[in-house]
C-alpha cells in the first residue's frame, strides 16, 4: 500500500518535471515586467516560464555550482559572458532590455540638486548594475565627492526600493520600471538622462541543460518586437 | 523588655504555626519541639522571612510586622544562624567574614575580636568548602557576630553537626549565649545544648504553645504529651561541688544531698542544672546501701498521676524543686504509695545528662 | 589580497569587533536584573515576557529586521524617538545596529544567566537578608558575583552571537563602510562579486573569532570550582 502511494507520487513528479516546465533566473529589478511577459508566453504556448528572482551576483553564483535554471536573465552583461566562457552558456549572450536610472523621492519634487544633506540609498555598486550606474551619474554631475557620506547601500535594487518605500531615507536611485509599476507619482520621479550614465544592458543567455530547444524559444520571444514595445512601456528602453 | 510575636501561619489548611507568645526580649530563650513542631517557622517568622501578612511581631514596642506593616529582614536588627550555616561558597572564609555592611544600629564585634574568640586565624584564607562541618558552623556563628543586632536568633546551630563536632562547639556555644549580653532565641530539639544557659523556656508542638517558664517549671508533666519522646522528666537545680579525677565523676550538691554525674562540671560555673529523664528514677522506700546505684534523693511524693497502659507518673517535691519519676502501677500498688509520703529517688548516674561533653581533640 | 581589499577587512573587522562589544556590554548591564525576575518570578507575567525574550532566536532575522527598519524610519516610533533625543537618524547607523543586536542577541544572554540563577539556594539569600543586605545589594554583592562564571560564558556568547549576525544587518544596515558594514555583510559583498579569494580570507577570519570565542566560553563553564 505504501509502495503503491510512493511510486504514484515519484511518478507525478517526474511527470511533473518532465510536462514543459522552464525554470529561469531572473535578476530582481526586472520582477513586475516578467511576471507580464510569463503571462504573455504561456497564454500563446501553453509553457509557464517559472522564475526564481535574485540578485544577479547570487543567481550566478548557483549556476556555477550547478543550480538547474535554463535561462538566465542578468541585470548586466557581464554575468551571463561569463557563464559564457566558463562553457556553462548553450547561447549566444544578448541583451533584453536596457535598465533606465531614476531617482525617487517620495513626496516632493524630484532632482539631484537637492540632494545635498539627505541620505540616499543606491544599490551596492559593487554587485548591481543599477549602483554603478547610480554612482556614475552622481560622479558625472559633480555630486558624488560631496554626497557620498551620506550614501545608504542596498543589497539589491529591490532592497533599495524597499529602504526609500518604508521612509528610512529621503531618496534613492533605483530601476525606472519599478516606479512605473507602482503608480508613483510623475513629480517624485528623476529619470536620469542616458549620457548620465553607461548603459544598463541586462543580458540574457540560455543554460546548457536538457531543456534547450525550449528555453531558446522563450529567449527568442523574449528579444521579439511586441515585447519589446511592451518592455519599452513598463520602463525600459530598448537594447 | 519583651518580644512578641502571635498570628497563624497556614499551609493546605494545616496550622504550622499558631501562637500568641511574649518572650522577655534578655536572657536565653529556648524554644524545644520535635521536628515539625514549628519551631524554626516561629523563628523564621522573627527574622521575617515568613509569615508576612499574616503574623505579627514586635521588639520592645518597635513593631517589626503587622497586619499593615512589615519591615524587611535586611532592616531588622537582629542576627540569625541557620542550620546549615549558610556561608557564601565563593568567599574565603575572611572575605564572608567582612560580608556583613550595614547601617543598622546594634551590638556587633569587630572581625579581629571574633577571630580571636573563635580561633580562626589558620582558616582565613579557605573557602568553605575545604571546611569541616564544625568549621563551617564556627564561622557561621562568627559571622552573624559581625552584624548589628539587638536580637540574636539561632535556628539549630547544632544539628547538622555529627557527634564530635558537636560535642565541641556545643560548650564554645554554650559560654557565647551567656557571655554575650544580647537577647538570644535559641531553637533546638536538643534539650542538653541549652539546658545550662536557658533562661525561659517555650515548648512547641504541632505549631502550638504546650507550655512556658522557667525549665524547672516546664519540664514537668509534658513528656507524654509531646507528639515524640522529648522526655523531659526534670530540671533539677544543683551546685557544683568537685571533680574525682579518678572516678571521672562530679559531686553536686541538691539542698544538703550530693549527687554523682558523670565528667568534669567544674568549668561551667557554680549553678548547674541537671536533666533527670522520668524513666530513670525508681523509688524505694528506705535508703538503699548495697546498691549500685550512686545517687538517692529523699522526696515528697506531691502527686500521683492518672494510670496509663500500666504506667504512672509520681510528681516528687526535692528540697523545692520537683521531679518526676514513671513507675508500674504495679510498683506503686505493692509500695502503697501515696501523696505526702516520703521516698527515696534513685538516680542512676549512668542516666544523667548535663550537656554534651566535650572531647579533648580540638583541631581549631 | 589587494591594499583596499585589505583595508575593506580590518575595517570591517573593526565595526563587527566594536558592535559585538558594545552589544556585549549593554547586554550585560540590562541582562542580569531581567535574568534574575525570570529566574525567580512568580508573576504570571513571566511566562509571556518569557517567551518574548526568547522570540528572536525562533524568528527568522528577515522579520526582526523588517519591523528594526520600519521602526527606525524617520515616522517609526524608534525613529522619531532618537530623532527627537540625538537630532540624527536611527536607520542606516551604528546606533541602529546596535539596537537590532541588543535585541537579537539577548535571548542568547538572559537564558544561561537564568538557568543559572535558578540554582541559587534560597538559604543563601536569606543568609544575605539577615546579615543587613536589602534585595538590591544582595544582588549585587552575593548574586553577581556568585554566578560570575555564567556571567562570562553569556558574555561570550552574546559577543559571538553578535560577530555572526547577518540577517539584520542586510536588513538594516545600509551597507555603509566604517559604520554599518560588518564582516559578514563584507563577505556576502566578496562572495557576490565573485571575490572567491577575498571571501576565503573573510569567512576563516569570521570563523577563526566564533571558535576562539565558543573554546572561552566552554572552557570556563565546565572548569571545576
Amino acid at each position: 500500500m505504501i509502495a503503491r502511494t510512493l511510486l504514484l507520487a515519484w511518478s507525478l513528479t517526474s511527470t511533473w518535471a518532465a510536462a514543459e516546465e522552464l525554470r529561469v533566473a531572473v535578476a530582481a529589478n526586472f520582477r513586475d515586467a516578467y511576471v507580464e511577459v510569463q503571462d504573455l508566453y504561456q497564454q500563446q504556448t501553453g509553457v509557464r516560464p517559472d522564475a526564481v528572482f535574485g540578485s544577479s551576483g547570487m543567481l550566478y553564483a548557483q549556476i556555477t555550482q550547478g543550480a538547474p535554471f535554463h535561462l538566465f536573465l542578468s541585470a548586466d552583461r557581464e554575468r551571463p559572458l561569463q557563464l559564457d566562457a566558463a562553457g556553462l552558456a548553450a547561447s549566444r549572450v544578448a541583451t533584453y532590455a536596457r535598465g533606465r536610472l531614476a531617482l525617487w523621492m517620495p513626496n516632493r519634487t524630484a532632482s539631484p540638486d537637492v540632494l545635498p544633506g539627505k541620505r540616499f540609498a543606491l544599490a551596492n555598486p559593487r554587485l548591481a548594475p543599477y549602483g554603478t550606474a547610480a554612482r556614475t551619474c552622481l560622479e558625472r554631475l559633480g555630486l558624488w565627492q560631496a554626497n557620498q557620506g551620506n550614501a545608504v547601500y542596498g543589497n539589491n535594487v529591490s532592497q533599495t526600493f524597499h529602504f526609500v518605500a518604508s521612509g528610512a531615507v529621503d531618496a534613492g536611485f533605483v530601476a525606472y520600471a519599478q516606479l512605473l509599476g507602482r503608480n508613483v507619482p510623475a513629480r517624485e520621479i528623476w529619470l536620469a538622462p542616458d549620457t548620465c550614465y553607461e548603459p544598463i544592458e541586462q543580458g540574457i543567455v540560455v543554460l546548457k541543460s536538457n531543456t534547450e530547444p525550449e528555453a531558446a524559444r522563450f529567449m527568442t520571444f523574449l528579444l521579439n518586437d511586441e515585447v519589446r514595445e511592451r518592455l519599452e512601456e513598463l520602463g525600459y528602453a530598448r537594447p | 523588655m519583651s518580644l512578641l510575636i502571635s498570628g497563624q501561619l497556614a499551609r493546605r489548611s494545616e496550622f504550622r504555626l499558631d501562637v500568641d507568645l511574649d518572650i522577655p526580649s534578655s536572657g536565653v530563650t529556648a524554644i524545644v519541639g520535635s521536628s515539625g513542631s514549628g519551631k524554626s517557622t516561629l523563628l523564621r517568622c522573627i527574622a521575617g522571612l515568613e509569615g508576612r501578612g499574616s503574623m505579627s511581631v514586635a521588639l520592645d514596642g518597635e513593631i517589626w510586622q503587622d497586619a499593615s506593616s512589615f519591615v524587611p529582614a535586611h532592616s531588622r536588627a537582629l542576627s540569625l544562624v541557620l542550620q546549615e550555616g549558610a556561608l557564601f561558597p565563593h568567599l574565603s572564609v575572611h572575605k564572608n567574614l567582612l560580608y556583613p555592611r550595614t547601617r543598622r544600629r546594634g551590638f556587633c564585634l569587630t572581625p579581629e575580636q571574633v577571630v580571636a574568640r573563635f580561633g580562626l586565624t589558620p582558616l582565613l584564607q579557605h573557602k568553605p568548602s575545604e571546611l569541616s562541618g564544625g568549621q563551617r558552623q564556627r564561622v557561621a556563628l562568627a559571622r552573624a557576630l559581625l552584624a548589628p543586632a539587638r536580637l540574636w536568633l539561632l535556628d539549630e546551630p547544632l544539628s547538622a553537626l555529627d557527634g564530635p563536632a558537636r560535642r565541641a562547639l556545643a560548650p564554645e556555644l554554650a559560654l557565647l549565649c551567656r557571655d554575650l549580653g544580647l537577647p538570644i532565641i535559641y531553637v533546638t530539639h536538643t534539650l542538653s545544648e541549652v539546658l545550662q544557659i536557658a533562661d525561659h523556656m517555650v515548648v512547641l508542638d504541632k505549631g502550638s504553645v504546650l507550655s512556658q517558664g522557667s525549665p524547672a517549671e516546664v519540664s514537668i508533666g509534658l513528656s507524654h504529651a509531646l507528639s515524640e519522646d522529648i522526655d523531659l522528666g526534670g530540671i533539677l537545680g544543683c551546685r557544683f561541688h568537685a571533680f574525682d579525677p579518678l572516678h571521672n565523676l562530679s559531686e553536686v550538691r541538691v539542698g544538703t544531698t550530693a549527687m554523682w554525674i558523670r565528667g568534669d562540671l567544674s568549668s561551667l560555673g557554680v549553678n548547674l542544672r541537671v536533666q533527670i529523664p522520668a524513666d530513670a528514677i525508681s523509688l524505694s522506700l528506705h535508703r538503699q546501701e548495697q546498691i549500685s546505684v550512686l545517687n538517692q534523693l529523699p522526696c515528697t511524693i506531691s502527686k500521683i498521676g492518672q494510670p496509663d497502659s500500666g504506667s504512672v507518673l509520681v510528681n516528687l517535691d526535692c528540697e523545692g524543686q520537683t521531679l518526676q519519676a514513671r513507675i508500674t502501677v504495679l510498683s506503686q500498688e505493692r509500695l502503697a504509695l501515696a501523696t505526702g509520703q516520703r521516698v527515696y529517688a534513685l538516680i542512676k548516674t549512668i542516666a544523667l545528662t548535663t550537656r554534651e561533653t566535650r572531647d579533648d581533640v580540638t583541631a581549631q | 589580497m589587494s591594499t583596499a581589499e585589505l583595508n575593506d577587512l580590518l575595517q570591517s573587522l573593526g565595526v563587527s569587533l566594536a558592535l559585538a562589544l558594545v552589544t556585549t556590554v549593554i547586554l550585560l548591564l540590562l541582562t542580569p536584573p531581567l535574568a534574575w525576575w525570570l529566574a525567580r518570578s512568580s508573576s504570571r507575567l513571566r511566562a509571556p515576557v518569557e517567551a518574548l525574550v526568547a522570540l528572536p532566536m525562533v524568528l527568522p532575522p528577515t522579520v526582526l529586521g523588517f519591523y528594526l527598519l520600519l521602526a527606525m524610519a524617520g515616522e517609526g516610533f524608534l525613529g522619531e524617538a532618537w530623532h527627537g533625543l540625538t537630532a540624527k537618524p536611527l536607520a542606516f547607523t551604528f546606533s541602529g545596529l546596535v539596537i537590532g543586536s541588543v535585541i537579537y542577541s539577548l535571548p542568547f544572554v538572559s537564558q544561561p544567566l537564568a538557568a543559572s540563577f535558578r540554582t541559587t539556594s534560597d538559604t543563601l539569600l536569606e543568609a544575605a537578608a539577615v546579615l543587613g543586605d536589602s534585595p538590591v545589594r544582595r544582588f549585587l554583592r552575593l548574586v553577581l558575583p556568585l554566578h560570575r562564571r555564567a556571567l562570562v560564558a553569556a558574555g561570550v556568547l552574546g559577543f559571538a552571537h553578535t560577530l555572526g549576525e547577518f540577517g539584520i544587518v542586510l536588513m538594516i544596515g545600509g551597507n555603509i563602510p566604517g559604520e554599518t558594514r560588518v564582516l559578514s555583510i563584507l563577505l556576502f559583498d566578496q562572495v557576490e562579486s565573485l571575490n572567491y579569494a577575498a571571501a576565503h580570507i573573510t569567512a576563516l577570519l569570521l570563523l577563526g573569532f566564533s571558535l576562539l570565542a565558543l573554546t572561552v566560553t566552554y572552557s570556563t563553564l565546565s572548569r571545576r570550582p
